[in-house]
């Protein structure tokens, strides 16, 4: 991983930006700390030479000079002159006791530099002064250079635990950035073989479920339809190229043979009537496709309503009852009592569905045969069929019908385009029902089961 | 009638214009959505025939731009676009009737006429009367020429429609979305079988027909002219 990509990678930088934001508030907290550490070394620093004075007045009182001069000696004598310093003198500043100070007439309670009175030149000390009896005085001093050692300790730890926080957050991010960015580029990857027309590519999804997990499912689902839109609109132009064309190549010869016999006028116009009819039947199956290839783009599930199947059965039986009747044919339709038989869908298209369906039999049935609409339920769900006991279909052919185009009558007499159950199968598996052609033993019957959980 | 025709193809909009030149309506054109919308604004149209793919203004757009502008002149929509949901889309947006390309001009002229002088709604209609062939509406009973007429209930609601059009041709896409609401294209002949058996019920047993044939277009009730 470059350092280009791993700083754009977004764990990365979440981690980067989680680490600054909790370097600030342990600054801050470190900062706070630090002062009231400090402010308690300073006071103690005060404390211990207060206390080393009222401890030598304390011995002065009870016990009289000679004892305070002995402690001050045993007190210089203990002490590091650099850190501690303990005088005792007159008042016109000669030593009595303790170490050597110069200067001591100027010196007063407060802080002073090392400078000011021979102690360690560059040290902050703490002074305290203090008159014994009339004629004696008392300095006691004690530099601040070990608080000043802890604090730099402090601060020197403080420094380091900064730096390993930072490092282990970078380290962190890495490894993070390194680990996202593998399962993101295999998805960038499969993303890129997409755009390049390998529609088939899937991502790997892992088995952890995280968002990552989640997020290359969606776009898995979004391949799938985005492969089957593409595989449909292939579809529609390889089927307007082959079958579209024929019906155009007979209308070029239809027109070529009115123009060859522009003298013979009754020719002519049969010709044209002849042109009239293929342009109409061309402009059907058009429409057809066009309309099975939105279906299958699921264009109309959002108009989706409740619709009473049987009232969309009951009115297509009324309809066909005299077409059947005109061919000798029966249409007979057995709807049991008052089931619920409400599904979801759609009811124009539900209308086109059995329609074609109750048109196929009426036209590849010969007279005399009869035709049942019906409805039964099931566990499952609600089966509406359409069955006859015409010449039905070979079991070999069954799969075949509903594909576009396709036509048991080679010979292409009968009327249609072959399009009628694709666009039946279509608008079944819009509503998610399943169409099963089998053999009515004679005859055929299609079924359409709508399940329950769709319904 | 004055029809303002909207269409940016020049030869469907000649086609129109002189069919409907012909049957001795007035045309106006306008070849894109812009000069339509303008035109149409200016009012004194009895119907406006719009493609739905035009040049400058879509439509549809200049369709919602009318209504909302609250023009109120019948819109019929002749169009490519036949899709599925395209039809039901034309009419929300408050189109009255909707053609798919190709069309025949005996198509167009039929729903134009049903369109461009639908009456105002009148109080509600009890009884519809075509010459000696009476509709009661309310007990659903037919008579002609006083001689009772059982009809079925499509039967009916086919009669229904075809006396409410009086002396208007209805084609057989017309009958079919009104009187089944089927909206496909039928490849058996259902409106003839129950056109023919209506004509035996209403027709054949009396002496003046009154349910014509109009070829190549449809169908029309109206008393011999």
């Amino acid at each position: 991983m470059r350092p280009a990509e791993l700083i754009r990678s977004t764990s990365f930088r979440l981690v980067i930006l989680l680490t600054m934001v909790f370097l600030v508030a342990y600054l801050v907290a470190g900062a706070f700390a630090y002062r009231v550490v400090n402010r308690d070394l300073d006071e103690r620093v005060m404390q211990s030479v207060e206390l080393t004075a009222a401890r030598l007045h304390d011995v002065y009182e009870l016990e009289g000079k000679d004892a305070l001069i002995a402690a001050v000696e045993a007190r210089a004598r203990s002490f590091d002159p650099e850190d501690d310093f303990i005088w005792l003198g007159d008042l016109s500043g000669a030593r009595i006791a303790g170490q050597q100070l110069s200067l001591a007439r100027e010196l007063k309670t407060g802080d002073a530099m090392g400078a000011a009175f021979g102690g360690e030149e560059d040290d902050l000390y703490h002074l305290v002064v203090r008159e014994f009896g009339d004629d004696m005085r008392l300095i006691t001093g004690r530099s601040y250079e070990e608080t000043d050692d802890i604090r730099d300790a402090v601060l020197g730890a403080y420094a380091w635990a900064t730096v390993l926080i930072l490092s282990l957050a970078i380290a962190a991010g890495v490894v993070l950035a390194r680990r996202s960015q593998r399962r993101l580029a295999a998805i960038t990857t499969t993303l890129e073989a997409v755009s390049t027309g390998r529609l088939s590519s899937r991502i790997v999804v892992g088995a952890s479920g995280d968002d990552i997990d989640s997020m290359a499912d969606g776009v898995n689902k979004a391949l799938v339809r985005l492969e089957q839109t593409v595989e449909t609109i292939r579809q529609v132009s390889t089927d307007i190229a082959h079958d579209l064309r024929t019906p155009i190549n007979r209308l070029g010869i239809i027109l070529e043979t009115a123009r060859d016999h522009t003298g013979d006028r009754a020719l002519v116009e049969a010709k044209l009537d002849e042109a009239d009819l293929e342009i109409r039947r061309i402009s059907q199956s058009f429409d057809a496709l066009l309309r099975i290839s939105q279906i299958e783009a699921g264009a109309r599930k959002a108009r989706f309503k409740s619709v009473a199947l049987r009232e969309i059965l009951e009115t297509l039986h009324e309809a066909y009852l005299p077409v059947a009747e005109e061919h000798d044919q029966k249409l007979i339709a057995q709807f049991s009592s008052d089931d619920e038989d409400t599904i979801f869908g759609d009811r124009d298209l539900l209308t086109q569905l059995f329609a074609n369906l109750i048109e196929n039999a009426l036209n590849h049935c010969p007279p005399g045969s009869t035709i049942a609409i019906d409805i039964a339920h099931q566990p499952t769900g609600v089966i509406a069929s359409v069955s006859d006991n015409g010449p039905g279909i070979p079991e070999a052919e069954r799969g075949n019908v509903v594909k576009r185009f396709y036509r048991l009558d080679k010979s292409r007499t009968t009327k249609g385009a072959g399009l009628g159950l694709s666009l039946v199968k279509a608008i079944a598996d819009l509503h998610e029902a399943r169409l099963t052609l089998v053999d009515n033993a004679p005859g055929l019957r299609a079924e359409v089961l709508f399940s329950n959980e769709k319904r | 009638m004055k029809i303002l025709i909207i269409e940016d193809d020049a030869m469907t909009s000649d086609y129109v214009v002189d069919g409907l030149k012909a049957a001795g309506h007035n045309a106006d054109t306008a070849f894109d959505g812009v000069d339509g919308l303008a035109l149409a604004l200016r009012g004194g149209h009895d119907a406006i025939i719009m493609d739905r793919m035009l040049p400058g203004m879509d439509g549809l757009s200049v369709l919602k731009a009318l209504r909302a502008g609250g023009v109120t002149t019948p819109v019929l929509f002749l169009t490519a676009i036949g899709g599925v949901d395209d039809r039901v889309e034309g009419l929300e947006a408050g189109a009255d009737d909707y053609l798919v390309k190709p069309f025949a001009f005996s198509e167009l002229a039929a729903r134009l006429a049903a369109i461009g002088r639908r009456p105002a709604l009148v109080a509600e209609q009890v009884k519809l009367i075509v010459a000696d062939l009476e509709m009661d509406l309310v007990r659903r009973s037919v008579t002609r020429d006083g001689v009772s007429i059982d009809l079925l209930p499509k039967e009916f609601s086919l009669l229904e429609t075809l006396m409410r059009n009086e002396g208007r041709v209805l084609s057989k896409t017309m009958l079919l979305e009104r009187v089944w609401d089927f909206h496909f294209d039928p490849q058996t002949t259902v409106v003839e079988t129950h056109i023919s058996r209506l004509r035996a019920k209403i027709d054949r047993p009396f002496d003046v027909q009154l349910l014509n044939t109009v070829r190549n277009v449809g169908y029309s009730l109206h008393a011999p002219r």
